[in-house]
């Protein structure tokens, strides 16, 4: 054999002594075998080595006995062989494992999916909704009053089916600001809403429209604030009742 | 290649895996190994002896073998024959031995540079080549190249068969290992291959091709 040519592996000759390498393999194998006096004395030792020794051969039970006590105490300084097939005894647990992560996964996103279209089909029909005229929707002017009387507040009255209401803002305060921020809280307390980039409109006014959905019956504060850069100033404080007679059954 | 013994390469197998599986359990490791080794010590010896090793070299690579499969067990998987993994652990054993070999004669070599104690000089220089003169040389190459070329034109198992046995000195049932064809197979490709080179060649050649009464079987 050329000295430079490599030699067939172990596991390749075991396959072809075997005979379960492909046809094209078996015979690149067998050609180098022809050049190849080691690849050929390496078949033939894994030939007697697979086919077992002669009996005559064999070695007697003395020299065997002789071999294992001068191996056994290497044996002893060797480090523990780690047990066998470890992936063959955690093999079984690993696909269930993953079974069950999967089936998490599926759950949670089947869910999830679900979820997204329910809201899907409330936000179509909330913009369906909106998107319809509010034929009637009150319109209320208020003046900026302070400590107003429960029985004299300005009231907003909705019709049954009505959703949206409009507030007319008349400050007393001639000041202009930059833009102005309106809070919206309930007169027993808590805040409703607060927006900020109104300006006055043409007529020195303020004009703002609320959904019943944010601001159904009961008794309201709105309170004006004018923006300068990094000032805040109170403009003018308007409360007024929000009412809604029943709806028609 | 011996033919299969009283134990069977199946019944082997088997108690193998048998001692394998008793070596998971991890109860009386060493002992189940022991029934491992008395199993292969002969075969593993014999992979060492056939190459020429003196015997205590033997017993050597044997115990860095079987050491080789006590610390490297774990690793092995059943999905692999038991046997090929032995045997590449016993190859391994005899590659380094020969580098170690091939090593320590590049060191013996530099120091008779120098000269040894032993080495004084009465050891007379061959004055003649063992190397055939040169007009016997040539007729030796061309005697091989007359060879070579009858072979080409033989069938191809023939040609084979007939290399194996010429080249490699072969005998019928390790030629039939090595073509994975039966020995009355081989013997029957020889039979025709020397009567068709010595057709091809005549009788200048019959004495150079191998006789197949030569032979045991």
């Amino acid at each position: 054999m050329n000295e430079t040519e490599i030699h067939l592996s172990v596991e390749e000759l075991a396959a072809y002594h075997a005979g379960t390498l492909p046809g094209s393999e078996e015979a690149r194998v067998q050609d180098h075998l022809m050049g190849c006096a080691e690849c050929t004395r390496t078949l033939l030792d894994l030939d007697a080595l697979r086919n077992g020794v002669d009996p005559a051969d064999e070695a007697p039970k003395a020299e065997k006995d002789a071999f294992w006590e001068s191996l056994r105490p290497q044996l002893a300084a060797t480090p523990p062989a780690p047990l066998p097939f470890p992936t063959r005894r955690t093999a079984p647990d690993r696909p269930e494992r993953r079974l069950r992560i999967f089936q998490l996964l599926a759950a949670t996103l089947a869910a999830a999916v679900v979820g997204l279209a329910l809201q899907n089909v409330a936000l179509r029909r909330t913009v369906g909704d909106l998107s319809q005229p509010d034929l009637g929707a009150p319109v209320r002017d208020l003046s900026a009053t302070s400590n107003r009387e429960a029985s004299t507040l300005p009231v907003v009255t909705l019709a049954p089916e009505g959703r949206f209401f409009t507030l007319i803002l008349s400050p007393a305060d001639p000041r202009g600001f930059q833009e102005y921020e309106v809070v919206l809280e309930r007169a027993a307390g808590g805040e409703v809403w607060r927006g900020r980039g109104l300006h006055k409109n043409a007529v020195g006014t303020f004009s703002l429209t609320f959904a019943r959905r944010l601001a159904g019956p009961g008794d309201y504060t709105l309170r004006l604030l004018g923006i300068e850069g990094a000032r805040r100033e109170p403009v003018g404080t308007f409360s007024f009742r929000v009412e809604a007679p029943g709806r028609p059954g | 290649m011996h033919p299969p013994t009283a134990r069977s390469t199946a019944e082997r197998s088997q108690i193998v895996r048998q001692i394998l599986a008793e070596m998971h359990s991890g109860s009386a490791k060493e002992e189940h190994f022991r029934r491992l080794v008395k199993l292969y010590y002969t075969p593993v010896y014999q992979v060492f002896a056939k190459r020429g090793f003196p015997p205590d070299d033997c017993l050597d690579l044997t115990q860095e073998t079987f050491l080789g499969i006590y610390t490297g067990i774990g690793s092995f998987r059943h999905e692999a024959d038991f046997d090929t993994w032995l045997f590449k652990i016993a190859m391994n054993a005899f590659r380094k031995r020969l580098r170690w070999r091939s090593a320590d004669k590049r060191r013996g070599e530099e120091v008779s540079i120098e000269g040894t104690e032993e080495d004084d000089g009465a050891t007379p220089l061959p004055l003649t080549s063992a190397e055939p003169v040169p007009a016997e040389a040539a007729l030796q190459r061309e005697r091989s190249r007359v060879l070579r070329e009858a072979l080409g034109k033989l069938p191809d198992q023939m040609r084979k068969c007939m290399t194996l046995r010429v080249e490699q000195d072969l005998k019928y049932r390790e030629i039939a290992v090595a073509l994975r064809v039966s020995p009355e197979t081989v013997k029957a490709h020889l039979f025709q291959a020397r009567r068709r080179l010595q057709e091809m060649l005549g009788p200048y050649f019959r004495d150079s091709l191998p006789d197949g009464d030569e032979e045991g079987t």
